[in-house]
């Protein structure tokens, strides 16, 4: 049982990752109905952004560690905010009513060239960073085994918590949120009636490239150790939670994450941890299968 | 007409110079936010963890080429007016169709060329393997050719398919010592078989759907393989040897020779983790 229980927390920590990141797949699948691949990539840029903020607060002296986290998160979300809008303004605007796979192989070129770009920029190995975070909070202490929830832990689940909110009812309220939806629902439609369709498509992938940042940040907190590379199998995982929850459904892209990352957890702690991902994407195919839509999503029409 | 027309476009080159250094001083502006951190601080291994060595020229000379990269086409913009879009397919379409006028002629000598390649270079490894490798794409090419273009379904994990050909054609000729020429069509209906079963399933999805399922089917095959036979990725033993050509030397093309480090030709297929980052990069999601 406590075992169980400390598999739950684990689960939930990783699937909060998983979903914020996954927002960003599900938001610009839902705008302009693209698989952004690179977005996985923008993700370990943040968590590179991220590191050498550290470093480099460390060096100029501030060691204040929540006034450093505060400061790396901002400039963490302000550059990968500039990397979500260059990659749409360079790779996928110029190919709006282009074919359908363009912008998805487009796509799939910048994931490819930031990976590169990274390894060049910043080296092949992996980066260490020593836990700033640490301690937790200890209970149902027994001898045989005693549930952690670790301080970060909390971090993570907090703020994401708090970011899912602010985001939904950005989505909900504001005069932006409303656009994305017009957007959403029929391009030519909005455009028509007055919404600056680039501006808005643009604003959605600045706001999930955010959101990637807030993920990358706390991937490099809680593990430790980054490379060129994390963003693949980040950027995968989180697109199968988003397709799982429902593609183009926020509530649906936070379920999903969860969903993932439970069900890795619990696969490598009375299973095997080998084959973690196996199961993540067997349970992915299970779904669409049955429910092609996902879980919330609504039933796609197929437009020919 | 041409007296009076002069200082006019003289005076529009000038205003042209004017909003094509604006719009570089843009670019460039964004470019330092890219670049500042992730170009211009790298981070170094030193004693006691992680270091930041500053590169402020490195930042300078990207920051540059954009801004003189935007000005020149902002200029070329202004000059020459883009066409629109069907304008754009014509031409397209006619250097296709000059293309695959040349291509006939073209194809037959660079066949030839093909053929020549392992005689001409026949003491060259590096040119041989590379050979082989472009051999291999186009064979890719040509398989996802089916799936993607004449189907038109978005299979992200065809790279799996690779995988489990490469693996069976190895596990076959490790296990049962047969030829060659056995094992290739039994590995080729090994893996048209795990076609036939993934089908089932996943045809009954359409568009992403399909594409994220497959690359989930990608994924699943790439692990498993990684897990069961390759030890930590270190791909199968080179054992196998082909007997295409009897009495060739071993550095022709097909005729890895068993010292280490041979094999490389077909079993870097057999690496899932190459095989996985080379179907990501170049074939299957290309």
């Amino acid at each position: 049982m406590e075992y169980f229980i400390q598999q739950l927390i684990n689960g939930l920590t990783l699937g909060a990752i998983y979903g914020l990141i996954a927002i960003g797949y599900t938001m610009v699948y839902g705008i302009i109905g693209m698989i952004n691949f690179a977005h996985g990539d923008v993700f370990m840029i943040s968590a590179f952004v991220a590191l050498i903020s550290f470093l480099v607060l460390g060096l100029v002296g501030i060691t204040w560690l929540p006034l450093a986290l505060l400061l790396v998160l901002i400039i963490a979300m302000f550059v990968t905010s500039a990397y979500g809008w260059a990659v749409e303004r360079l790779a996928y605007r110029p190919l709006r009513g282009s074919f359908r796979l363009a912008p998805l192989i487009s796509a799939i070129g910048m994931s490819v060239f930031l990976q590169n770009y990274v390894q060049i920029a910043q080296g092949a190995r992996v980066k260490p960073l020593p836990p700033l975070i640490q301690g937790g909070f200890t209970f149902m202490e027994q001898k045989s085994f005693t549930i952690t929830l670790s301080y970060m832990q909390i971090v993570i689940v907090v703020l994401t918590l708090v970011l899912m909110t602010a985001f939904s009812l950005l989505i909900a309220r504001t005069a932006l949120g409303r656009a994305q939806r017009a957007c959403e629902q029929d391009r030519t439609m909005a455009a028509l009636l007055g919404i600056n369709v680039d501006r808005t498509i643009s604003l959605t992938f600045v706001m999930g490239a955010a959101l990637a940042s807030v993920a990358g940040m706390m991937f490099l907190l809680y593990y430790g150790v980054i490379d060129f590379f994390i963003g693949f199998l980040a950027g995968i995982k989180a697109f199968t939670a988003a397709v799982l929850g429902g593609i183009g459904s926020l509530p649906g892209a936070m379920l999903g994450g969860l969903l993932i990352g439970l069900i890795e957890t619990f696969w490598s702690a009375y299973f095997t941890i080998e084959y973690k991902d196996v199961a993540a994407f067997s349970i992915l195919v299970l779904v669409l299968i049955f429910r092609p839509s996902g879980l919330l999503g609504r039933p796609e029409v197929e437009k020919v | 007409m041409s007296v009076t027309s002069q200082p006019r476009s003289a005076s529009l080159a000038g205003a042209d110079l004017l909003a094509a250094v604006k719009e570089a001083g843009v670019a460039a502006l964004i470019a330092l936010v890219l670049a500042v951190i992730v170009i211009g601080m790298r981070t170094v291994d030193q004693q006691g963890g992680l270091g930041v060595e500053f590169r402020p020229a490195v930042v300078a000379i990207a920051v540059g080429l954009v801004f003189a990269g935007r000005v020149l086409l902002v200029l070329w913009w202004r000059r020459s007016k883009p066409l629109d879009r069907s304008a754009r397919d014509r031409v397209m379409d006619r250097i296709g169709a000059e293309v695959l006028h040349y291509s006939k002629y073209a194809g037959l000598a660079l066949f030839g060329f093909a053929v020549a390649v392992p005689f001409i270079w026949s003491d060259n490894r590096y040119v041989v393997d590379i050979a082989t490798l472009v051999l291999t794409y186009i064979m890719l090419g040509w398989g996802l050719n089916i799936v993607v273009g004449l189907a038109g379904l978005l299979d992200l994990g065809y790279v799996a398919f690779y995988a489990v050909g490469a693996y069976s054609y190895a596990l076959i000729a490790l296990h049962f010592d047969l030829s060659f020429w056995a094992c290739l069509p039994l590995a080729g209906l090994f893996a048209a078989s795990f076609g036939v079963l993934l089908g089932f399933p996943v045809l009954r999805l359409r568009g992403d759907y399909l594409a994220i399922v497959t690359l989930g089917f990608g994924e699943i095959i790439r692990v498993i393989l990684l897990n069961w036979y390759s030890r930590g990725g270190n791909g199968l033993p080179p054992t196998v040897r082909l007997g295409l050509l009897l009495d060739a030397p071993d550095h022709l093309p097909l005729l890895p020779d068993p010292g280490p480090g041979a094999g490389h030709q077909f079993l870097h297929a057999a690496n899932p983790q190459a095989a996985g980052r080379a179907g990501v990069g170049g074939v299957a999601r290309g």
